[in-house]
């Protein structure tokens, strides 16, 4: 009964959740054929889903796709790694931490469109360009996030640690390492979005192959359905990155879930 | 046994077997004298001076915010003394020792590991070499405790009650010089605190170590102590000490609390205790 009940709740959640997407979809095929030239214009669902139909056959969507998408991976990979390193390491010596704050400060108040030129200039075109432009975009966040996540570390906890008579490194791999799991996948979430900046910037730029690259050529030839289907893979490698985040902490901290707590922002379903 | 208060008018008489009997094999194993502690120009703690053997339980009952759970810090080496000292089997307590294992008024388990794991957490802390026994032992003491069942539920998953117990096995885990307890029934509903009372009693009447337990439950004073010491004044200082030892002589705290000499002490400490 109650099973039946929450399938019921879910089916109704699925659908009101569809209808919107439906409804816009279904609005905007009907305007772009009343409009003069509308489908050029502004495209439509049914020449986009036709147009990608037709790149995928070809390949040439799933090379683009990939490009991006290894950029992506690869960068925000190593933006991550780095920042969490530094952003505990800074924790662990706060003293450091005093030193580097303004700089870390000024690293992330540059645009990554005011850094990237100069990642072309000294990395070229290709893919290592890239992935230095998604690390850089991502390494801030994820710095900030870790070093703020270790140094909310309840006290309380940090003196029980103490009361043990724990060395400063059992304290802070047993205490401040899994305290700093919440801040840290937070970073995570928000540097999905960044990553995707980044490479986009990036292939803007100067580059010859990416979804970025796709689009900017697509906007030079007036092509809306081609530009539209760029938009689309990028939102499907967007929603890849975090549903695999989302997987990932739920594994690294399976504690925050055991009550059927909900991340709005981590379960993108 | 002795003490030395400026005020301690009260107090009734040291036993004379232990402290006449310089061989005997009970020894004094906590030695804390003068301490003084003040903060931000308050005097919170002015000249502390106790000690207590081998094995002895000593209650210290004093009102909320006395400074109780400054001493216990002091006691586990996380805050320094203004004045004053402490000595554990003879050696100075100077910063965090592994001598004490301190129970703190919150069960302050850590989110991220099971009631297993939490109970484990100060043998890991110690670099236990033979964690193999030391989980057993937790598997035993958390039994002890009632959490057979729960032995991997996660702090979330546990009652405030259960959560309690949790910290009672942690604490327990390894053997040390030093118990020290704050508040340790705090938010215990009154049942339980009945049975965690002989539960941790039965634990630490065959222990070589002291045990300092913290409260402001004048009824659990009685019924645990071999020595209750009666904080009040401010700045704080020990106004009176009682002789109890009734847990240790009828084998319980509960059946101390049901015996006629229970609420004799009860009213005479009742007298001193409301009267600060």
């Amino acid at each position: 009964m109650r099973a039946n009940k929450n399938g019921r709740l879910k089916a109704a959640l699925t659908l009101l959740r569809i209808a919107p997407l439906i409804v816009f979809l279904c609005l905007w095929e009907i305007a772009a054929r009343r409009i003069e030239r509308g489908v050029f214009y502004y495209g439509s669902p049914s020449s986009v889903a036709e147009l990608l139909l037709a790149k995928l056959a070809d390949g040439s969507l799933i090379r683009h796709t990939w490009v991006t998408l290894y950029e992506v991976i690869v960068g925000f990979f190593f933006g991550n790694v780095i920042g969490i390193i530094a952003g505990l390491a800074l924790c662990y010596r706060p003293g450091i931490s005093q030193i580097m704050r303004p700089y870390i400060f000024l690293v992330g108040s540059i645009p990554i469109l005011a850094l990237a030129p100069i990642m072309v200039i000294w990395f070229g075109i290709g893919l290592f360009a890239k992935i230095v432009i998604v690390a850089l975009s991502t390494v801030v966040v994820a710095t900030v996030q870790a070093f703020e996540g270790g140094i909310n570390t309840s006290p309380d906890l940090i003196e029980l640690l103490n009361s043990q008579g724990a060395s400063r490194f059992t304290t802070f791999r047993k205490v401040v390492v899994p305290s700093s799991f919440l801040w840290l996948f937070a970073g995570l979430k928000l540097n999905v979005g960044f990553a995707i900046l980044g490479a986009c910037v990036g292939e803007f730029i100067a580059s010859d192959a990416g979804l970025g690259h796709m689009i900017f050529e697509s906007m030079g030839l007036f092509n809306t359905p081609a530009l539209l289907v760029g938009v689309v893979m990028i939102c499907f490698i967007s929603i890849l990155l975090t549903t695999v985040v989302g997987i990932l902490q739920r594994k690294v901290m399976p504690w925050r879930f055991k009550r059927g707590e909900h991340d709005f922002y981590g379960e993108a379903f | 046994m002795s003490i030395h208060t400026t005020s301690a008018a009260c107090s009734s008489h040291d036993s004379p077997s232990k402290q006449q009997t310089p061989a005997s094999p009970v020894k004094t194993a906590l030695d804390v004298q003068g301490l003084s502690k003040s903060f931000n120009g308050k005097n919170i703690l002015d000249s502390v001076t106790f000690t207590a053997d081998e094995g002895e339980i000593v209650v210290i009952l004093g009102p909320s915010g006395c400074g109780k759970t400054t001493l216990l810090s002091i006691l586990a080496g996380l805050k320094q003394a203004d004045s004053g000292l402490v000595r554990l089997k003879g050696e100075l307590i100077l910063g965090s020792s592994v001598h004490c294992s301190l129970m703190f008024q919150e069960s302050r388990l850590l989110p991220w590991r099971t009631a297993l794991e939490n109970t484990l957490l100060p043998a890991e802390v110690d670099g236990e070499s033979n964690l193999a026994e030391a989980r057993s032992r937790a598997v035993e003491l958390l039994t002890v405790f009632g959490l057979g069942e729960h032995l991997h539920f996660l702090p979330a998953e546990l009652s405030g009650g259960l959560a309690r117990r949790v910290a009672f096995a942690r604490t327990l885990l390894l053997n040390r010089s030093c118990y020290l307890f704050d508040e340790p029934f705090k938010e215990v509903d009154f049942l339980l605190q009945l049975q965690l009372e002989d539960t941790v009693f039965a634990f630490l009447k065959n222990q070589n170590a002291v045990s300092v337990i913290v409260t402001h439950d004048a009824e659990a004073a009685v019924a645990l102590a071999d020595t209750i010491l009666v904080f009040g004044g401010s700045p704080t200082k020990i106004v009176t000490r009682f002789e109890s030892g009734l847990a240790r002589k009828l084998g319980s705290p509960r059946a101390a609390r049901k015996s006629v000499e229970f609420n004799a002490l009860f009213q005479k400490v009742l007298a001193i205790y409301a009267s600060e």
